[in-house]
């Protein structure tokens, strides 16, 4: 996984581009606490140059989600596609954060 | 006796109108060739046979007295009323034979329909449920429950996942903890080699001053057994340190096994295909549940129709009964005509075969249809195949029947 945060104000957004993966799972850690640092309302991961992510990767998803009801900020997960798309579709990801579809992905 | 002169008169007047009116025979001659195109079942109405038939009646007719000329016509008309009361009958039980035929086939339809309609509604009970051990479960439920089921699925695999992440990250702390265990470890390896130094530094200035000294040499070599026993403790715990981390990295890939599930492109189409799968088999039960609704309300209108189909042939009693009292108004008539004729006393003997052949003849044509007029010729004596010459034969039969009266 490549990552790529910016902070504007209230506003979070981390670019996850490549593969989530189990090993990345102490990246996605830090990005976590950085979040949490940060001290922002909304945080948005942007996901349109993620091209796969396996179940621990839906797993840190799923612990992002916990540390945003923890920490009070709100998680959006933007621009799915491709196999992610599926994968959140299948796991009803939209049950537990807003998951907003790719444009070209409809 | 007023009854009968009443008959009589009227018997008069009909037999005026059938005999003398020319004119209308005369059309008739003219019309039977043009009425009758040659049906198969159709009699050939010969002209010339026919207006021999009509110039004998007139003939026949002329050489009698009008008081004869009534009775022979009378003994015809009862016998052909005998016989058409007969074809009447025969007719009615034609038709209650039929009828009765008839309602137990429909009877049989009905019972077929029922059974049908029972077929087809077991049959939605075959297709629409399950059983599952004591349950019967309806297949759309099933289907839902199936449904249900992986998305259940899913989510579990979600959560032990995220389970399996936190799991990791609690091993990570544990990891940096055992680090700095080994770090204290190494600290006090180097503060252990430092006392022991000290040990021996003071055991050989204690050698140095000699008998003074002495005390101070004890003292040194317990330091140094000290330092020894605890280059001992910290080697154990080394080793232990060293024993957990490599166990806590067997499980850390314990936990990374556990929390990654295989969701490769191929195997999300396979879970796809289930979904499509089990939506269609959804769609497919909704349609088999309808077409069979709409079969069973079909069975159940058949049976509905066959039933009033059934009661509609009942009416076939009140066509009975309406035969039976037209029968019944002709035998009246014919027994008061009787009657009046008996009153009059006219000798049977002397009335003339050959007129009432002629007239029966005549009847004979109106029948079209083969096999009727075959059986009134023999009922009255008439042989078919010989027409010129039956008067003659059917004279002697008639004579007899008119002796029965």
């Amino acid at each position: 996984m490549e990552l790529r945060t910016e902070q504007s104000g209230d506003q979070f957004t981390a670019w996850l581009s490549g593969q989530l993966k189990y090993q990345d799972n102490g990246a996605f850690r830090q990005l976590i606490e950085q979040i949490n640092a940060a001290q922002v309302r909304n945080c948005v991961f942007d996901l349109s140059e993620l091209s796969s992510i396996d179940s621990a990767g839906l797993g840190m998803l799923v612990i992002a989600s916990d540390n945003s009801e923890n920490h009070g900020w709100k998680i959006e997960v933007r621009n799915v596609r491709g196999q992610v798309r599926k994968i959140l579709d299948l796991s009803r990801f939209d049950k537990i954060m807003t998951v907003v579809p790719h444009p070209a992905d409809e | 006796m007023v009854t009968s002169s009443q008959a009589e008169a009227a018997n008069l007047d009909d037999v005026d109108l059938f005999l003398f009116e020319d004119g209308d025979d005369a059309e008739r001659e003219a019309d039977l060739p043009a009425d009758e195109p040659g049906g198969d079942l159709i009699a050939d109405p010969d002209p010339a046979v026919a207006e021999a038939v009509d110039t004998s009646i007139a003939d026949l007719a002329a050489e009698l007295d009008e008081r004869s000329r009534l009775i022979e016509l009378n003994a015809v008309q009862e016998k052909t009323l005998h016989f058409l009361m007969e074809e009447i009958n025969h007719a009615s039980r034609d038709v209650e034979d039929t009828a009765g035929s008839l309602s137990s086939r429909f009877r049989h339809m009905a019972t077929s329909a029922r059974d049908l309609t029972q077929v087809v509604q077991s049959l939605s009970e075959e297709v629409l449920f399950v059983k599952v051990e004591n349950d019967r479960i309806g297949t759309q439920t099933l289907a839902e429950e199936l449904m249900a089921g992986l998305e259940d699925f899913f989510r579990k695999v979600v959560f032990l996942s995220s389970r399996g992440v936190k799991m990791s990250y609690t091993l990570d702390d544990m990891f940096k903890v055992l680090d700095s265990m080994q770090e204290s470890i190494a600290e006090i390896d180097r503060i252990n080699k430092q006392t022991h130094l000290l040990a021996l530094n003071a055991k050989i200035e204690a050698a140095r001053a000699g008998e003074a000294g002495r005390g101070f040499k004890v003292v040194a070599e317990e330091v140094r057994a000290l330092a020894a026993s605890v280059n001992e403790l910290s080697t154990d715990l080394r080793e232990h340190t060293t024993q957990v981390t490599q166990g806590l990295e067997g499980g850390y890939e314990i936990i990374k096994e556990i929390a990654t599930v295989d969701l490769s492109e191929e195997n999300i189409d396979a879970h796809s295909r289930l979904k499509l799968m089990t939506r269609s088999f959804m769609a497919q039960g909704e349609a088999v549940e309808q077409a069979l609704a709409r079969s069973a309300e079909a069975s159940r209108q058949v049976e509905a129709e066959i039933n009033s189909s059934i009661v509609e042939l009942q009416f076939q009693d009140r066509l009975k009964q309406r035969l039976e009292a037209v029968n019944d108004a002709i035998d009246r008539m014919m027994t008061i005509t009787r009657d009046a004729a008996a009153l009059e006393g006219t000798p049977i003997g002397e009335l003339g075969p050959d007129f009432q052949a002629a007239v029966a003849r005549e009847i004979a044509g109106v029948f079209k249809l083969g096999e009727l007029r075959d059986t009134y010729h023999r009922q009255l004596g008439l042989h078919v195949e010989d027409r010129p010459e039956a008067p003659a034969s059917s004279a002697a039969d008639d004579d007899d029947d008119i002796e029965l009266f």
